[in-house]
């Protein structure tokens, strides 16, 4: 595993700009020294596949920006935007994967802070709209192996009798609906990406990530959410991924 | 017209970052370090659309551009005494342009009036079908055929899509001419 990303994207608050997080940034400096500036990110809503046509317009400042808090080795992140709140854990170096519970402790215990940062200043409330789960795992392929998905996925077959042979690279995306948590439309998204590094093996990105709306716009209802997609991230990996891969991902969750 | 289904995976992955290219550009960057943060009257603002109908995105990423572009223009764009775009002329603009458009209407062009309004405009072999949006939102239509005579010449009631029905009807006939003539 090299990723986890536990994040929520809440009604946009205009006010929430990089000068008004200055004073989060002191709250937070004992374990995120490091701030740095990203690009924004656009929101991401899933919508229903059919339905009246209809937009939702979205006013903000232009100077918008998403702060990165770094904790010291990098690996623990806090992603901060005007719409947006995300905990990540990378894996950097050999730093182990602290699971499930510590990085939902850590987007627990942030969201909190921004919570009562926004209410101290009276800058607005944080009304939560989606929830996002996400796992990456990069998986060793070797050798000239990018095409071959049944080395991450246990259904694939791949393509028999082509004239050309086997693929050079096979990328594949799965959308699921799930339809026991949250509100609908919630789905689940599993992709295989190949890809390449300098000074390694080639190998692929498997990434399963859950999003959807929570049943109400509070804490309580997100860490709901982020529990109920967690449980369906375990079982796809092991629905999905060749046995051998289980005792790998045994001992990395 | 085929449209693929593109759908933002991973957003809060630092691995497959999904941020827009080029925004916020550079030059506003400068002028957030150079001169500070606006004053609040002053902030120029930008809208993002999120079509509730995945046949609509291709309209929305395009009404959005154009929209930002008019927004960002500043006072005096036209050399003389001409208004920034106001937010109301902006929303007015999305709203009747999301009211009047479906799957196969032709795109709109955009134009910023001096007094802070929009005009919205679609023209096909001599018909043209002309919106004007004033600063404060309210809005007229004008449909001519190709010999120049007036087909609609109205002022819009916005929540009232019925008033809306005859302009919805002239912009998808202008469209399905380009449509059936490709």
């Amino acid at each position: 595993m090299v990723e986890v990303a536990l994040g929520v994207q809440f009604r946009p608050i205009p006010a929430l700009r990089p000068v008004e997080l200055a004073g989060l940034r002191e709250q937070w400096r004992n374990e995120f020294p490091i701030v740095t500036d990203q690009p924004p990110v656009p929101p991401a809503i899933e919508q229903p596949t059919s339905g009246p046509s209809s937009v939702q317009l979205v006013f903000g400042p232009a100077l918008q920006t998403r702060l990165w808090f770094l904790g010291a080795d990098e690996s623990m992140l806090i992603q901060v935007q005007h719409d947006r709140l995300t905990a990540n854990w990378r894996k950097i170096g050999d730093s182990p994967y602290p699971r499930y519970p510590a990085v939902r402790q850590l987007f627990e215990d942030r969201f909190a802070d921004l919570a009562a940062f926004l209410t101290d200043r009276e800058i607005g409330n944080i009304d939560v709209t989606q929830v996002e789960v996400n796992y990456t795992n990069a998986i060793e392929l070797g050798g000239d192996r990018l095409g071959h998905l049944d080395a991450v996925l246990r259904h694939w077959a791949p393509p028999e009798g082509h004239h050309l042979g086997v693929p050079e690279e096979a990328r594949i995306a799965l959308v699921f609906p799930v339809t026991d948590m949250g509100r609908p439309p919630v789905r689940m998204y599993v992709g295989v990406d190949p890809a390449r590094q300098i000074g390694r093996e080639p190998f692929a990105f498997l990434t399963l990530t859950v999003r959807g709306a929570p049943t109400a716009g509070d804490l309580g209802a997100t860490l709901e959410f982020m529990d109920g997609a967690h449980v369906h991230v375990v079982n796809s990996f092991a629905e999905l991924t060749p046995p051998e891969m289980h005792e790998t991902w045994r001992r990395t969750r | 017209m085929t449209h693929l289904l593109d759908r933002p995976i991973a957003t809060g992955s630092t691995i497959f970052p999904s941020a827009r290219a080029g925004w916020p550009e550079a030059q506003e960057e400068e002028e957030f370090y150079l001169r500070t943060v606006p004053a609040l009257s002053e902030r120029r603002l930008f809208v993002q659309l999120l079509p509730q109908d995945g046949n609509l995105r291709w309209l929305a990423d395009y009404v959005q551009s154009e929209i930002n572009r008019l927004l960002s223009l500043d006072k005096r764009w036209d050399g003389h005494r001409a208004r920034p775009v106001t937010d109301e002329a902006a929303g007015s603009s999305i709203s009747i342009v999301f009211s009047l458009c479906d799957e196969i209407s032709l795109p709109p062009q955009f134009f910023p009036l001096p007094d802070g309004g929009v005009q919205i405009e679609w023209h096909v072999a001599g018909a043209s079908v002309e919106i004007e949006v004033d600063s404060m939102g309210g809005a007229h239509a004008l449909a001519t055929d190709s010999v120049g005579s007036a087909l609609i010449d109205q002022d819009l009631d916005l929540p009232d899509l019925v008033t809306l029905a005859p302009l919805r009807d002239a912009v998808r006939q202008l469209s399905l001419r380009v449509v059936r003539g490709r």
